[in-house]
């Protein structure tokens, strides 16, 4: 995550997991939910380059620490409360939702605030829009999943060679900020899902802890 | 945007009540101008706020080398740094943060507006490990305020009321650019600069698009 200064691509930045695909509006609607208990429990997590930590993940169902945006609480029971820790110590937090889009399961990742977010002046906090992120999702025989992201910059490069419509705005360096709808995302996922170049090679595996 | 809402609607537009947020900027290089009254240190609600010229300011300074890069600039950094040098930095500290906009000024039809962007928030207590708290996985936009000058000592705010546009917008008596998920209560105005300056030029002197809620009044301190 960066943390630097918001002037460096002025006007307009989207902070965000380097190279994944953020998106306005989320990959599912309630008809393409799919709620897995075997998901629930704490993890550790690996990638190629040797990089790991925990992660907790609980029914959003029972949570009652996160205040749930919009209509949230109406799905809840199919929801996920998503945390990352490295050194014992909150790096991230999601609302997810596991959805089935064609033959593929996805996550769709919703930023909770942290501590210092949630204390932060409301009126500075204002300007910030939450992004969806998604990963496509496969579960082991093991018992463990793996994630992928889905990769920004092949979709980037299919709306700079005019490859694809699919609404988006430019911000003032030129990138994309993905607006499409649900349905033109899932589209987009259905056409390119099982182009290797859409997902990112580097992966996460979830091995559970207990 | 002839029917006028119900009483219903404004009672769900104060529940609501918040600024709107944008993802174009109102004010960019070409439309931007200098007001120095605004500058100098103002008291609001308790707190200080500092509003200097954006050059002057540390951060600036700070950071002079990333904004003038050498003789070989592109069209967009020459245009940033048309901007930057008529653009105010807005410093504010609460609960142990300091939190850093970029207000550029705009006039429309012979009233001020102010665009705000959000630059930096870091922690000012814990000098060993700076926090900040630029929250990740987000879009970063501009509000927006009517600015009306009060003689040599006050200066309001008034913020678009998110909450009056958005009712507007879902009931089909507002057009502008938009995308609104109401899974997720998300709503944000993705107007062009020239829409939104179009959309002040008609409905900047509308009183229905302020809230009290979203007024701030800063008294000069210094």
């Amino acid at each position: 995550m960066k943390k630097t200064f918001l002037l460096s691509a002025f006007f307009f930045v989207v902070l965000l997991l380097t190279g994944c695909l953020t998106t306005l509006h989320p990959i599912f609607t309630e008809k393409d939910l799919v709620y897995k208990p075997e998901l629930i429990g704490n993890w550790k997590t690996s990638q190629g380059d040797g990089k790991g930590g925990s992660v907790e993940i609980h029914s959003l169902a029972n949570e009652k620490t996160v205040e749930l945006p919009g209509k949230i609480s109406s799905i809840k029971n199919k929801g996920y409360l998503i945390t990352y820790r490295e050194d014992n110590e909150i790096t991230a937090s999601y609302i997810a939702f596991l959805a089935r889009i064609g033959k593929h399961l996805y996550f769709d990742y919703y930023p909770v605030p942290l501590e210092t977010e949630k204390n932060a002046d409301k009126f500075y906090m204002q300007h910030f829009v939450k992004m969806h992120t998604s990963y496509r999702v496969n579960i082991l025989k093991n018992g463990g999943f793996e994630l992928n992201q889905l990769d920004a910059s092949y979709l980037n490069k299919l709306i700079e060679e005019k490859k694809i419509r699919i609404r988006h705005e430019l911000n003032s360096d030129g990138d994309a900020v993905i607006t499409a709808s649900t349905e033109e995302l899932q589209q987009y996922i259905l056409k390119y899902g099982d182009d290797p170049e859409a997902i990112q090679k580097e992966k996460t595996v979830f091995s559970k802890t207990y | 945007m002839k029917k006028i809402i119900t009483t219903a609607l404004i009672v769900t537009c104060l529940l609501q009540s918040a600024c709107v947020t944008t993802l174009q900027p109102l004010v960019t290089y070409d439309t931007i101008i200098t007001d120095d009254r605004i500058a100098g240190k103002w008291n609001s609600d308790e707190r200080e706020i500092t509003v200097l010229p954006f050059p002057k300011s540390d951060f600036y300074n700070d950071h002079k080398k990333e904004f003038e890069k050498g003789k070989e600039r592109t069209t967009k950094e020459i245009r940033d740094s048309i901007l930057f040098s008529k653009a105010y930095l807005i410093e504010y500290t609460k609960d142990g943060f300091k939190y850093e906009l970029l207000g550029g000024i705009i006039r429309i039809n012979g009233q001020l507006f102010m665009n705000f962007t959000p630059v930096n928030s870091a922690s000012v207590t814990n000098s060993s490990e700076e926090i900040n708290i630029n929250p990740g996985n987000s879009l970063s936009g501009n509000t927006i305020a009517k600015v009306e000058i009060k003689g040599s000592t006050t200066i309001k705010l008034d913020f678009l009321d998110g909450g009056f546009i958005y009712d507007q917008v879902k009931a089909g008596h507002l057009k502008i650019k938009n995308e609104r998920d109401d899974l997720y209560d998300t709503f944000l105005i993705t107007a062009s600069t020239a829409d939104l300056q179009k959309f002040l030029e008609k409905y900047g002197k509308d009183s229905r698009f302020y809230n009290k809620e979203n007024s701030v009044i800063l008294n000069r301190k210094s």
